[in-house]
């Protein structure tokens, strides 16, 4: 009898907290508290410098091509070690449109970095990116981007097929494989 | 089930989810005239409010400290601060707006600048028509809504609709002519044929005959009851009047007053009165005045003398008359006009007659000139003279 009232309760509170949930879930989903969430859908804009100094953003830098966007930082070790195999899948897929984005504050200037500082930094590695955009943590963050590095593989129509976290070698193989479809 | 029912969810919000994506935009702190100050916070607040249902905004103190920071930069330039507040919030667009009053309205200016691009990508003038404050309010958050697109752009943002009122006013006289914002509205006590919106400030005339013009505004909504309980003001004043020669009688209107130099109290601005001075020996002034008009002149009045003519006669007729030597007819005869009490020489003179010769002042014993019995020349060597023949005789 006791067991049968405990197993009773037990499912009224398992329901009930299964709604809680629910109702959770819609709350979180239907919030706008963040202009990208951390899967965001559609490409997320990043305002920053390029590489000469100009002002620029990430939405305009993307010109309706097949598109990866990798997110770095000069003092993250697995950004470096990243980059020249995206600029051989570069090389590889011409088609397809690569833009690096240094979304990262200096903590010493409390601001983005400036192009001289990323640039000579790609000097020493002796790496030319072809389209980069230096903006701030607050941008990065924006776009839901919490790890570097983090790439994300964005449609013709603007839409983030994928969002990869980190240099692994299945994040490797997902490039290639989505750049070679 | 409950999986189920959570997946359905996901689904359904997921294109939600993509929508909400917005452009970022940052809003500069609000542009304000003088007089809203003290509210310049809360209408930059209900215009990021209104922004936000498009844009994911970025405004007030966070703004204001970025751009205070990059305005304290060497070399800084308005292009280069701008894009030093768009990177800094991670927004492609900055916005700049202002409120000023004009007349009882308000102009709403709002543009929302491309950093990246230079183009302008908003620019928007409203006006809020005969707008309170807390009209203004929800007025910008509209206009903040329509840059946001969630308003048509072709859709005039309508200014809050104040409720509107008659207003009732009486003056407690039924002369009173009543003109609202320069329009002839009626005679007072009277409800305006019109209801004007709360806030409106109308600009009020009162003329009433008799009384002072009462010219006020008034805000609609703001102790309208006071418009039933006006008070007027009767145009009374105080003249002066005095007169050469002193102490000449003094009329208004037929009613005495006294002898001048005198005051007359209790008239009405714009009254007409008539004035009238006597005093013997001189020619009655009778006289027409405004009050209020030119109320100075009535301090120097001056009469004048009055004049006679002197019938002169004589026995026989027919002798010449000459006053003061100058040849004016035979009797019977007039001179002109004389001014009482002037000093007139009088001569007559005739054929066989001795001429008769004597001073006269006018206005004394006139009568006595028109009975003047000549004397004939006395072949004798009578030195007989013409005599005067007092009245009566």
């Amino acid at each position: 009898m006791t067991e049968r009232l405990l197993t009773k309760s037990y499912r009224h509170w398992r329901n009930s907290f299964s709604v809680f949930c629910l109702l959770l879930s819609v709350i979180i989903l239907t919030a706008g508290g963040t202009p990208a969430s951390a899967n965001s859908q559609v490409l997320p804009n990043i305002v920053g410098l390029d590489q000469n100094g100009k002002i620029t953003s990430l939405r305009r830098a993307f010109t309706g091509n097949k598109t990866v966007v990798n997110f770095w930082w000069v003092k993250c070790s697995p950004c470096k070690q990243e980059l020249p195999d995206l600029l051989a899948k570069a090389k590889k897929y011409p088609q397809a449109d690569f833009i690096f984005v240094h979304a990262e504050t200096n903590s010493a200037t409390k601001a983005a970095y400036k192009p001289e500082v990323v640039n000579q930094f790609l000097d020493q590695l002796n790496i030319t990116l072809p389209k980069m955009i230096i903006g701030n943590t607050k941008a990065r963050l924006s776009a839901g981007v919490e790890a570097l590095p983090t790439t994300l593989l964005v449609l013709p129509d603007g839409k983030v097929e994928q969002f990869l976290v980190g240099f692994t070698p299945e994040n490797t193989a997902a490039i290639e494989q989505w750049l070679a479809q | 089930m409950t999986r189920i029912i959570t997946l359905a969810i996901c689904l359904l919000f997921a294109p939600l989810n993509s929508a909400l994506a917005k452009d970022v935009l940052v809003l500069l702190p609000l542009n304000v005239g003088k007089s809203l100050e003290n509210e310049a916070a809360l209408l930059g607040t209900a215009l990021q409010q209104g922004l936000s249902a498009g844009f994911d905004v970025f405004y007030g103190p966070a703004v204001e400290a970025k751009l205070e920071e990059e305005y304290s930069k060497e070399g800084c330039t308005a292009e280069s601060c701008a894009q030093g507040l768009a990177i800094a919030f991670n927004g492609e667009l900055i916005a700049d707006s202002s409120v000023q009053k004009l007349d009882n309205s308000y102009v709403v200016q709002l543009q929302i600048n491309n950093i990246i691009s230079g183009k302008i990508e908003k620019s928007l003038i409203e006006i809020c028509h005969a707008c309170s404050k807390l009209n203004l309010i929800s007025f910008l958050k509209g206009v903040g809504q329509k840059a946001g697109g969630t308003v048509s752009q072709n859709q005039s943002i309508a200014s809050p609709a104040p409720s509107s009122r008659k207003l009732e006013i009486n003056t407690g006289s039924f002369d009173t002519q009543v003109y609202i914002d320069g329009v002839d509205i009626g005679r007072a006590p009277l409800t305006t044929p019109n209801a004007y919106p709360d806030g409106a400030r109308l600009n009020i005339r009162l003329a009433t005959p008799g009384y002072q013009d009462l010219r006020f505004s008034h805000i609609v909504g703001r102790n309208d009851a006071q418009l039933t309980t006006i008070n007027l003001v009767r145009n009374l004043r105080e003249i002066d009047i005095a007169s050469r020669p002193r102490r000449s009688e003094l009329f208004v209107d037929g009613r005495r007053i006294g002898q001048t130099p005198t005051s007359v109290k209790d008239l009405e601005l714009g009254q007409r009165i008539t004035i009238e001075l006597k005093n013997a020996g001189y020619e009655p002034l009778r006289i027409s005045h405004i009050v209020g008009q030119n109320d100075d002149r009535l301090r120097n009045l001056e009469l004048q003398k009055r004049k006679n003519k002197v019938y002169i006669d004589s026995q026989p007729r027919g002798a010449r008359i000459y006053v003061d030597n100058k040849l004016i007819g035979e009797t019977p005869g007039e001179t002109e006009p004389y001014e009482d009490g002037k000093r007139l020489r009088i001569r007559l003179s005739r054929e066989g007659y001795k001429d008769f010769s004597t001073r006269h002042r006018v206005g004394r014993g006139d009568e006595d000139l028109s009975q003047i019995v000549l004397q004939k020349d006395a072949p004798d060597g009578d030195d007989g003279k013409s005599i005067r023949v007092p009245m009566g005789f």
